[in-house]
């Protein structure tokens, strides 16, 4: 294991992969993470490590242990036991440097009702030590980057919900953090909002390098924006890696075959079954589920099912989804799980 | 840290001090209490006891000191709005110390109970209250007055951190409110309160406050009284600002945002 260092230094020898400076030192290192709200684990052993300029998305259900995790890297709370740094700083020793590195977006949108949105998002740029004129270009900047300018003169009482959670992030952008903590910011946007947040914050990633750690019950907002995904249930992360390799782990392509006449599926079962390319054939009421190996199976599907004159009426290729690989890890769907919480205690500071 | 707290306090004066909450808090209010309190009791000292000629000369210089008290209660309540909009959390993940985010608001309860202070001085002095330590002595009301908002602001703070909900904040403030001003010699002189209410007087901080403004205002006047009593009601200050900051950190539950599930 690698010795987490309290104070980086940056000539460090190259064995030691935790110091600040050296290009290849993590952005972020948690290791064997454990977090318990009274009898409830929220975190129980987490290990995961993200490399300068990754976007990681953090995948599960509610009471996952996603905000806990997020909230003990933005050391607003102590871990139980284990081991965490940010670019090299050991959270236990130097939380103050570690925060200085960090944009947090926090579950609600954290903005004082009482000023403008170009006052908060100046406020906290203040509170990460920016001078008044970084602060303000710095407000300038981000809220037009977000195209969110004619907010800024607004306070939120006026703002939608989606907005708000704009202007917070823009807020947590302001003094270009190296990391960036996302607390599932999708679940409050819109979709246009998303995908200029997105499209901004692959920039960001691209550009200047920015790591960022996004937690998200939602697979379909990872994928777009994360290169490689971990998937967590009850504290722990039970496989991670590049989405595509992920989703190849599951499986290949699953074709849905409508035919013209459903009483003509006990015929077709067979003749599917013994085609090469077809690893699965599930025969339902009214379709047959094929898993083939890839989009090459569709022209021989069909031209074998018309060989023995079983028309189609409808058929469909989808690639498996990473819904499909935390079904596979976890035996359960995450919708399944978003609405039935395994533990069912609300637990403060874990999901 | 001194330029950031500077910010904060900007932003703690905007919310406390808007002009017309600021003319009814500051001036309207407290001189309206004092009014009615010398109607209400005025012909109290003439039935002995009191160590004074009229009762605005003996509530005026009390009234000075714990006229902040009430006020104090915004303290909670704006901590407990910021909890829940979610900006605490957002202020403590910055690298700023985390007694920044609090010390401006308690500033402004200390700040505004000094105002308060120097509008009952005035107000009595217009009513025929003279205060024998003169412009130094009320100076020095309105050091206690500011010292003894810092406390109840800290104390408030901590309420609001720790509190689930406003009605509980606001509730539990006018009842401390009300147990500690009662629980002193604010509506009655030593020598008309009975033996139990003494002893509670005697380990309250308000009342040393009341006593301390009391020391630089009568014609006897003891600085040696007003500086035991200051320094009571500092300690005070220094031990809840002390605890105010430690449960702005540590706890988790405190100053952090309830999940939504």
């Amino acid at each position: 294991m690698n010795t987490i260092r309290s104070s980086p230094a940056p000539n460090q020898t190259p064995g030691n992969q935790l110091v600040d400076g050296t290009p290849n030192t993590p952005a972020i290192v948690v290791e064997h993470l454990r977090k318990a709200f009274g009898p409830v684990r929220a975190l129980n052993g987490l290990s995961l490590r993200v490399r300068r300029g990754e976007c990681f998305g953090l995948i599960g259900p509610g009471l996952s242990g996603k905000t806990t995790a997020l909230r003990i890297l933005t050391t607003l709370i102590p871990a139980d036991m284990g081991a965490t740094s940010l670019l090299g700083y050991d959270l236990r020793v130097d939380a103050r440097q570690a925060r200085r590195a960090l944009g947090y977006v926090g579950q609600e949108a954290g903005l004082d009702a009482r000023l403008s949105g170009w006052q908060n998002v100046v406020l906290i740029a203040r509170l990460h030590g920016l001078g008044r004129r970084a602060a303000e270009q710095g407000a300038d900047e981000i809220l037009a980057a977000l195209d969110s300018h004619a907010l800024g003169a607004l306070t939120p009482s006026h703002y939608t919900s989606s907005q708000r959670a704009l202007v917070a992030i823009a807020a947590a952008l302001v003094h270009r953090p190296p990391i960036l903590l996302l607390d599932d910011p999708a679940a409050r946007l819109t979709i246009a909002h998303r995908t200029l947040l997105w499209r901004y914050l692959g920039r960001r990633v691209r550009d200047e390098g920015t790591t960022i750690l996004l937690a998200t019950q939602g697979l379909d907002d990872a994928e777009p924006l994360c290169n490689r995904v971990g998937i967590i249930d009850h504290g722990r992360i039970l496989a991670s890696g590049d989405p595509a390799e992920l989703k190849a782990q599951v499986g290949g392509h699953t074709l849905i075959v409508r035919p013209l006449d459903p009483r003509s599926i006990p015929e077709a079962q067979p003749i599917l079954e013994r085609m090469g390319g077809v690893r699965a054939v599930r025969p339902l009421h009214d379709r047959i589920e094929l898993e083939v190996t890839g989009a090459h199976a569709v022209p021989m599907v069909l031209r074998v099912l018309e060989e023995h004159e079983l028309g189609v009426r409808e058929i469909t290729l989808s690639r498996p989804s990473l819904d499909e690989v935390f079904f596979r890890h976890t035996g359960r769907k995450i919708r399944e799980s978003r609405e039935q919480p395994a533990s069912g205690v609300e637990v403060p500071g874990h999901r | 840290m001194p330029l950031l707290t500077v910010i904060l306090c900007r932003r703690a004066a905007a919310r406390a001090f808007r002009p017309r909450r600021a003319v009814t808090l500051y001036i309207v209010a407290p001189c309206a209490v004092l009014w009615l309190l010398c109607q209400v009791f005025g012909a109290l000292p003439r039935r002995g006891g009191f160590p004074v000629a009229t009762y605005l000369a003996f509530v005026a210089p009390a009234l000075a000191v714990a006229v902040a008290l009430p006020a104090t209660v915004f303290v909670g309540l704006t901590i407990l709005a910021d909890r829940d909009a979610g900006l605490l959390e957002q202020m403590l993940a910055t690298p700023s110390a985390s007694v920044i985010t609090f010390l401006a608001e308690v500033g402004a309860a200390a700040a505004g109970g000094m105002a308060m202070a120097m509008v009952i001085a005035v107000a009595g002095q217009l009513g025929g209250l003279s205060i024998s330590g003169g412009a130094a002595g009320a100076a020095a009301i309105a050091l206690l007055a500011g010292l003894l908002g810092l406390t109840c602001g800290c104390l408030s703070l901590l309420l609001g951190i720790l509190a689930p909900g406003r009605t509980i904040v606001r509730s539990a403030g006018i009842c401390i409110l009300a147990v500690s001003l009662l629980c002193s010699t604010f509506l009655l002189p030593r020598s008309l309160l009975p033996s139990w209410l003494l002893t509670l007087a005697g380990i309250n901080p308000v009342a040393s406050a009341i006593d301390g403004a009391r020391a630089v205002c009568w014609p006897n006047l003891s600085w040696a009284q007003y500086g035991r009593d200051l320094l009571l009601v500092l300690v005070t200050a220094l031990l809840s600002l002390g605890l105010a900051s430690l449960a702005i950190v540590r706890h988790p539950a405190a100053g952090l945002t309830p999940v939504r599930q």
